[in-house]
């Protein structure tokens, strides 16, 4: 692991929330959803790690992952779906 | 070569100017309208703020419609960690609901500081990139389609020569 220093909690938010920010940029709501709910878990999953190395393995795991969302989110653009999901259709709100 | 010429004279389309203001009242009409849609324009890219109890009712609908809170504990003045138990992940999700709902992106400095709904309220009433509801939206939008589009098929007409006003 080439950074040995933990990250901080400002750094690791962060990280969370450009993943959360990548994941609404998919186009497909089956896509979309389910790298939200990768998100969510995994970082509620190591939540309570506390080993210094194994923190920073984390952190330095998710931040490849996020490169992997990001560069996926432009190839997933590109083969986007013709037709919505029927999740994606909102039913009126005050109905 | 004589022949190739005469043809090219005979195909020549006559083309003659059209006068640009077709009468005084016509232009004074037009100009009013033209008026109207930059004053529409520049409305729509500077934003406009929001009402402030219309923030926050829809703030509070924002948060109690996520999963992890308990609405009967939603209050204009809650604090997200200490009144309705959540963690600095759940804060987070909860500002990337609000910019959903709102429609506009809250810099990680600024939704850091995000804590409380007043907080949030506050922060919003005062963003003039946050967006109405969209059935506001679209009721506020369609007329104005329609207005552009019938000032447009006008201006062509009088454009056109066709107008006798």
């Amino acid at each position: 692991m080439a950074s040995a220093s933990a990250p901080t909690r400002s750094e690791v938010l962060s990280l969370f929330r450009s993943l959360l920010r990548t994941a609404r940029e998919f186009s497909d709501y089956n896509i979309r959803e389910y790298a939200k709910r990768r998100t969510v878990d995994a970082f509620r999953d190591k939540r309570s790690l506390s080993d210094l190395s194994a923190v920073s393995a984390a952190f330095s795991d998710g931040k490849s992952q996020l490169e992997v969302a990001r560069r996926q989110a432009i190839v997933y653009q590109l083969y986007s779906p013709k037709v919505k999901s029927v999740m994606d259709v909102k039913p009126p709100r005050h109905a | 070569m004589a022949a190739r010429g005469l043809l090219l004279k005979h195909l020549r389309v006559q083309v003659q100017a059209v006068p640009q203001n077709p009468s005084s009242t016509g232009s004074l009409l037009l100009s009013s309208f033209h008026a109207l849609r930059r004053r529409f324009f520049s409305e729509e890219v500077r934003g406009s703020f929001l009402d402030k109890s219309e923030v926050t009712d829809r703030v509070i609908s924002v948060v109690k419609n996520f999963q992890k809170v308990d609405p009967a504990k939603v209050t204009p003045i809650a604090h997200f960690q200490n009144d309705l138990g959540l963690d600095s992940l759940d804060a987070v999700e909860l500002v990337m609901a609000l910019e959903e709902e709102f429609r506009f992106e809250i810099p990680d400095n600024e939704a850091d500081k995000i804590s409380s709904i007043s907080l949030a309220v506050d922060f919003i009433a005062s963003h003039p990139q946050a967006k109405r509801e969209h059935s506001v939206v679209i009721g506020l939008t369609l007329p104005w389609l329609m207005l552009r589009k019938w000032t447009d098929d006008g201006v062509q007409y009088l454009r056109r020569g066709g107008a006798t006003l």
